[in-house]
């Protein structure tokens, strides 16, 4: 019952969306391609588009590992003493005070235009403090729940972080993961936009400068397609199994 | 020869004294129960002995490996029953052979035998408990802390323990901390009576060899505090 009006919900919603833009593409026909026009154009340059998810993809996936590995670290160090648990809160509040763009102008400034590095910095410090908040709300229910059962079994320093830390806290990094590589797939795109040589941001950007509107609708739609997959067929059954225990 | 020895011990928590001069003694091999109402410091004792809490004064000497068992088991639930009993053992870096046969002489003393690839919520409050039983012995444990093992367990789950913590008996020294008095009687061999603000073993009887009718009709006196209760020195 519940998956079928979960689908139910978005087929309304995909239904509106294509009303609006077909009623759009009747009133403004010099600016709104059709429906139709938009997912033919994009069809036959599926090679391109396949090829600029797979960077786009890529880049996400790189940064958003890189936070994951930096904000576990992080959370672990600010077991290590209070104080270094006040730097820790202190840099989680002043990171999620950062909005997107600064970090892509900022990683531009750095890295330079005609490289993907900027990208994946971009996707990185978004997913950063949305993971480092899971994490450190994980690892503190973990302390309370486990920590005994660890001083039980002599689990201590790097053995229980890897075996009574981690396990326990997946719940919560799975679940700031999906937030947090949703934000940084949409971020990730604004910064190849500004300047890469690759990717679905590139691509966006381009076609609105070429006043190309049926590649840039259907490269849009493309993104979000995305996106919903790698929601539903990866990080939503991954939250799931990470439950599994509870 | 005493295991277990607590002489003149004092603890506070939060600013509060729960325990006070607490003497204790107990044998190598003997069932020792301990008695008392609900937050009269049980646990805190069983905590003190299990060297998770610090006394504050006193003295506190304990001969052998210790293996507590909390009330809440205290699994980690991502791992099967078997993976818990064996998780302390890798963490001690032994080889896998002698893993192996920790386990399995473990698992068969408290008869885990065929569940051991359940996941903690799978299995039963009882067979939690023996596997947390079974995680301390296989550590090498020769003496055991019992904190209320037998709370919200059905009556199957309740007799299976009972009959493992019997088959344990002399084997292994054990403290037990319970509320069930049917279960004390049958596997004491002796019990204290923690009672009072700050607490102390204030009595004390000796069960061994009695029938079990006859221990049963001492603990009672013992909880009503009735004659023939031995004052404690």
């Amino acid at each position: 019952m519940e998956i079928h009006l979960t689908i139910t919900g978005f087929i309304v919603v995909f239904a509106a969306v294509l009303l609006t833009w077909l009623a759009s593409s009747i009133i403004w026909p010099e600016i709104m391609p059709s429906p139709v026009e938009s997912l033919q154009f994009t069809a036959e340059r599926w090679r391109t588009l396949l090829s600029d998810s797979l960077i786009t993809l890529e880049n996400t996936v790189l940064g958003f590992t890189i936070a994951l590995i930096l904000a576990i670290a992080t959370a672990w160090a600010g077991l290590a003493h209070p104080l270094a648990r006040s730097v820790v809160d202190a840099l989680n509040t002043i990171v999620q005070s950062v909005s997107a763009l600064v970090w892509a102008l900022f990683f531009l400034l750095l890295f330079g235009f005609s490289t993907n590095l900027p990208s994946i910095a971009v996707a990185g410090a978004t997913a950063y403090p949305i993971l480092l908040s899971g994490i450190l709300k994980g690892f503190d229910q973990a302390l309370v729940d486990y920590g005994e059962a660890a001083a039980l079994i002599g689990a201590r320093g790097r053995s229980f972080l890897r075996y009574v830390l981690l396990p326990a806290s997946i719940p919560y990094i799975v679940a700031s993961s999906r937030p947090a590589l949703g934000s940084a797939l949409r971020i990730s795109v604004v910064a190849e936009a500004f300047g890469a040589a690759g990717g679905m941001g590139y691509r966006l950007w381009i076609f609105y400068e070429l006043h190309e509107y049926r590649g840039f609708l259907g490269w849009a739609l493309a993104l979000l397609v995305m996106m919903l997959l790698l929601d539903k067929t990866l990080l939503e059954p991954l939250e799931r199994w990470s439950r599994k225990w509870l | 020869m005493a295991v277990i020895e607590l002489k003149a011990l004092s603890k506070s928590l939060g600013g509060r004294k729960i325990l006070e001069n607490v003497n204790l003694t107990v044998s190598k091999g003997e069932f020792y129960s301990i008695l008392g109402p609900n937050g009269v410091g049980k646990t805190t004792l069983l905590r003190i002995i299990a060297g998770l809490l610090k006394p504050d004064s006193g003295r506190l000497r304990v001969e052998g490996s210790v293996g507590f068992v909390p009330q809440s088991d205290l699994l980690l639930p991502w791992l099967t029953l078997r993976e818990n009993i064996e998780l302390p053992l890798k963490l001690r870096r032994l080889e896998k052979r002698e893993i192996d046969e920790r386990v399995f002489r473990a698992t068969y003393l408290v008869g885990l035998d065929g569940n051991l690839s359940l996941y903690p919520r799978q299995a039963s409050g009882g067979t939690r408990r023996k596997a947390a039983i079974a995680r301390a012995l296989a550590l090498g444990a020769d003496i055991l802390l019992l904190d209320e093992p037998f709370n919200g367990l059905d009556v199957s789950s309740l007799t299976s323990l009972r009959e493992t913590l019997m088959s344990l008996k002399g084997g292994v020294t054990v403290v037990l901390v319970s509320h069930q008095v049917y279960e004390v009687a049958y596997l004491s061999d002796r019990v204290g009576l923690l009672t009072g603000r700050p607490a102390m073993i204030r009595v004390e009887e000796v069960l061994e060899s009695l029938p079990l009718e006859k221990k049963l009709l001492k603990i009672n006196n013992l909880i009503l505090g009735l004659p023939g209760d031995k004052e404690k020195e």
